[in-house]
């Protein structure tokens, strides 16, 4: 570009900039929302951008006599970009965006601990002729990793003030205020760089060596580096093979510390729940209501709650993985196979959110710039184990290996195995059929080694609890009160039992209610549903009652714990029966009087539970996000095929191999 | 009609519209470009965290 075409754009830039708001800039997580939240306090509002999918955060905040409006803009990383919310924000910043005040001043955030990467955006928005002030935060990080940093150099090098700041506990914020008010009354523009003003055009390269330069000249070591334990950490956790093993290991020794430290409090929760049923059975006169508590209500959300232990103890888990800086090492390791199979880079931070749920990963995505790598990573994000599956895992877990929390722990880590690498496969799949091109790569860039909070990993696990229960509380007491009533009507008329029928029925084991239970239930909407649909589930060793629970659990997979409790639960004798889950299920029977819940049956159904796409939610969220419902339909389809034909294999190959 | 019988159709009926009304709020929210009811928690918020690239 030429000098004077470039002074031409930068003066109108500076005449159009007239405006009145405050803008914070910066580049992802350098601290633009806490600082944000610091200053406006709780009466910032949050607005969709007219005509896309950005949510704006501004707030009034008092800079000298005036008060103006402070904007919270997304995170950039170069004032080029292309698209998006990234070119949304440009031009707000340009004061070109409709609908948007024009900057009176940018507060530029830099992350003290990163400076590098942080000045190359600095330099360009210093070009744009607005009042700039720095706040040069993550000053206590700086400080515990050993660094000072020589804020008068900083200024002379940016030609504007720096104030240094920790947003999270708000120390500086106010200076930054007053000197955002003189840099706004004076009308101070930063003086460019002397090596950036004199260079015509300015490169890339440049921006960098201009930013490693002042780096040099500002970062003052005042402990030496404690780098070469980390060197040899990452060496060993960042390795492709031996990264890998030590990741599944690590996922293992979590699954095996859920099963160990979950599995008393679980049998307490059962059982209480057991008791409670019995008792409201005892104390209420027999009849519908009590039915419904009894037979419907207790079993349907106490059978889900039941699993409470092990969500928390998982998110605990991650919650200290995450903080110890390992997760982002994982992380890499897994991007390198990403991008083997056609993933971007950029998909593992929406894969990683998915284990928790499928809905904000696929929100996240949006991350992915590229149109055709972020439809392939929405397709394939459902199928990462996320937490509503863990109820039903732990319940297969529980009918497979009751008493060894060490194979329950290596069938835990299979699944989410398997989910990973159905993913892949997808997207390799799709990656050569569907979307044809090739993805953007991705570095990452690793956080320190640092001890986990354990506070941290409570309030997380906390989090989780509380949503879990406030699902069963809604979602699942409602789909139990319905399961019910499709199970106990149309009452049929009651089977009268001969002494002789009841006889030989005895001499299988079963007695005369639980016959007339199990024929009112076959009776019922849900049987004749179930019986409608076992000739398509049969081949995968199920018999109609895990049918109706299929198709509960189509708009919330957890949903079959609940439903699998209340249906096998049904003619079964009370006084015995104080657990409500598992026994159960181990004692359910099929036609024949053999076991329902095989080997073979329990793998199969764990496959399906896998790969299924039986959350509503997501479908919605995916045609949102895909713009079209063609899409989600697809991801429907294409997971439920694979679901129904991996369950199918696996019953099959297994019973080949004679496992039933 | 006893009683028992009429709370527990009032029961059902209730969770039904309940259901009802979340599946019809999922899937007009995305014919709106607004977002679904999911779980409610928050972890969108902490997802919208970009991964920070190290420089190329
Ligand atoms: N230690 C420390 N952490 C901070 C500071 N400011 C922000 N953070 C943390 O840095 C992370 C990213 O901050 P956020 O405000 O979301 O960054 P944004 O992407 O620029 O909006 C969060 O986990 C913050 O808690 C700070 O001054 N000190
Ligand atoms: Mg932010």
């Amino acid at each position: 570009m030429a000098t004077a075409s470039r002074q031409s754009q930068r003066a109108s830039q500076a005449s159009a900039v007239s405006g009145s708001a405050v803008m914070l800039v910066s580049n992802p997580n350098a601290g633009k929302t806490t600082l944000f939240n610091q200053i406006t306090g709780l009466r910032h509002k949050t607005s969709n951008y007219p005509g896309t999918t950005l949510d704006l955060r501004s707030g009034p905040v008092r800079i000298g006599d005036t008060t103006r409006e402070l904007y919270d803009m997304p995170g950039l990383y170069t004032l080029q970009a292309s698209s998006g919310e990234e070119r949304v924000a440009i031009d707000a910043l340009a004061g070109r965006a409709k609908g948007l005040e024009a900057p009176a001043a940018i507060i530029l955030v830099l992350d003290a601990t990163n400076l590098v990467r942080n000045l190359y955006l600095a330099s360009q928005v210093l070009e744009l002729g607005v009042p700039v002030v720095v706040a040069l935060n993550m000053m206590d990080l700086a400080e515990q990793a050993g660094t000072r940093i020589d804020v008068e150099t900083l200024e002379a090098h940016l030609g504007c003030p720096v104030v240094p700041v920790v947003a999270r506990k708000g120390s500086g914020v106010d200076r930054l205020l007053h000197v955002c008010g003189e840099a706004i009354a004076k009308g101070q523009r930063p003086q460019l760089p002397r090596l950036l003003r004199n260079a015509q055009p300015i490169t890339d390269d440049l921006r960098y060596r201009w930013a490693e330069t002042v780096v040099a000249s500002v970062l003052i070591e005042t402990k030496p580096a404690r780098g070469k334990r980390t060197a040899a950490l990452d060496a060993f956790l960042l390795h492709p093979v031996g990264g890998m093993l030590t990741f599944f290991a690590v996922l293992f020794g979590v699954f095996y510390l859920i099963f160990s430290l979950a599995s008393l409090p679980m049998k307490l929760i059962d059982g209480a729940f057991g008791s409670l049923s019995a008792w409201v059975g005892s104390q209420l006169p027999a009849g519908p209501v009590q039915s419904l508590i009894a037979d419907g209500v207790i079993p349907g959300v106490g059978g889900v709650l039941v699993f409470l232990p092990q969500i928390c103890t998982l998110f605990f888990c991650i919650s200290i993985l995450e903080d110890t800086g390992y997760l982002a090492r994982a992380a890499c390791v897994v991007d390198r196979v990403l991008r083997r199979v056609g993933l971007p880079g950029k998909a593992f931070v929406p894969m990683l959110s998915a284990h928790a749920c499928a809905i904000p990963a696929i929100m996240a995505s949006r991350v992915i710039e590229d149109r055709k790598d972020r439809l392939i990573t929405i397709l394939i994000l459902p199928l990462m184990t996320c937490s509503a599956r863990l109820p039903v895992y732990a319940m297969v877990t529980a009918l497979l290996f009751p008493a060894s929390p060490l194979k329950g722990a290596a069938l835990f880590t299979a699944a989410y195995a398997l989910g990973l690498i159905a993913a892949l496969s997808m997207a390799f799949l799709f990656r050569r059929t569907l979307v044809k091109s090739t993805p953007v790569p991705l570095m990452i860039e690793l956080p320190s080694y640092k001890l986990p909070s354990v506070k941290t990993a409570l309030l997380a696990a906390y989090d989780r609890a509380k949503l879990f229960i406030r699902k069963a509380g809604t979602v699942i007491l409602a789909i139990s009160i319905v399961l019910w009533w499709m199970m106990s009507y149309p009452k049929g008329p009651t089977p009268s039992v001969s002494t002789e029928f009841a006889a030989s029925l005895a001499q299988q084991g079963i007695s005369a209610e639980n016959w007339s239970a199990q024929q009112q239930l076959g009776h019922s909407f849900a049987g004749r549903l179930g019986h409608t649909i076992e000739p398509i589930i049969a081949p995968l060793g199920y018999d109609w009652r895990i049918g109706v629970g299929i198709v509960a659990s189509f708009a919330a997979r957890e949903v079959v714990v609940s439903a699998l409790s209340i249906i096998y639960g049904v003619g079964e004798e009370g006084a015995e029966g104080s657990s409500l889950l598992i026994d159960r299920l181990q004692a359910a029977q099929r036609a024949d009087g053999t076991p329902v819940f095989t080997f073979a049956t329990c793998v199969s159904f764990l496959v399906f539970y896998i790969l299924a796409m039986q959350c509503m939610p997501t479908l919605a969220v995916t045609r949102r996000e895909t713009g079209a419902w063609k899409w989600a339909a697809f991801q429907f389809a294409y997971m439920s095929v694979l679901a129904y034909t991996a369950a199918l294999l696996a019953y099959q190959g297994l019973r080949v191999f004679g496992i039933s | 009609m006893s009683i028992q019988q009429i709370i527990v159709n009032l029961a059902v009926v209730a969770a039904a519209v309940f259901l009802a009304r979340g599946i019809y709020r999922s899937l007009s929210a995305a014919r709106r470009n607004k977002t679904p009811t999911c779980a409610g928690c928050n972890t969108c918020e902490a997802a919208k965290k970009e991964p920070t690239p190290t420089k190329p």
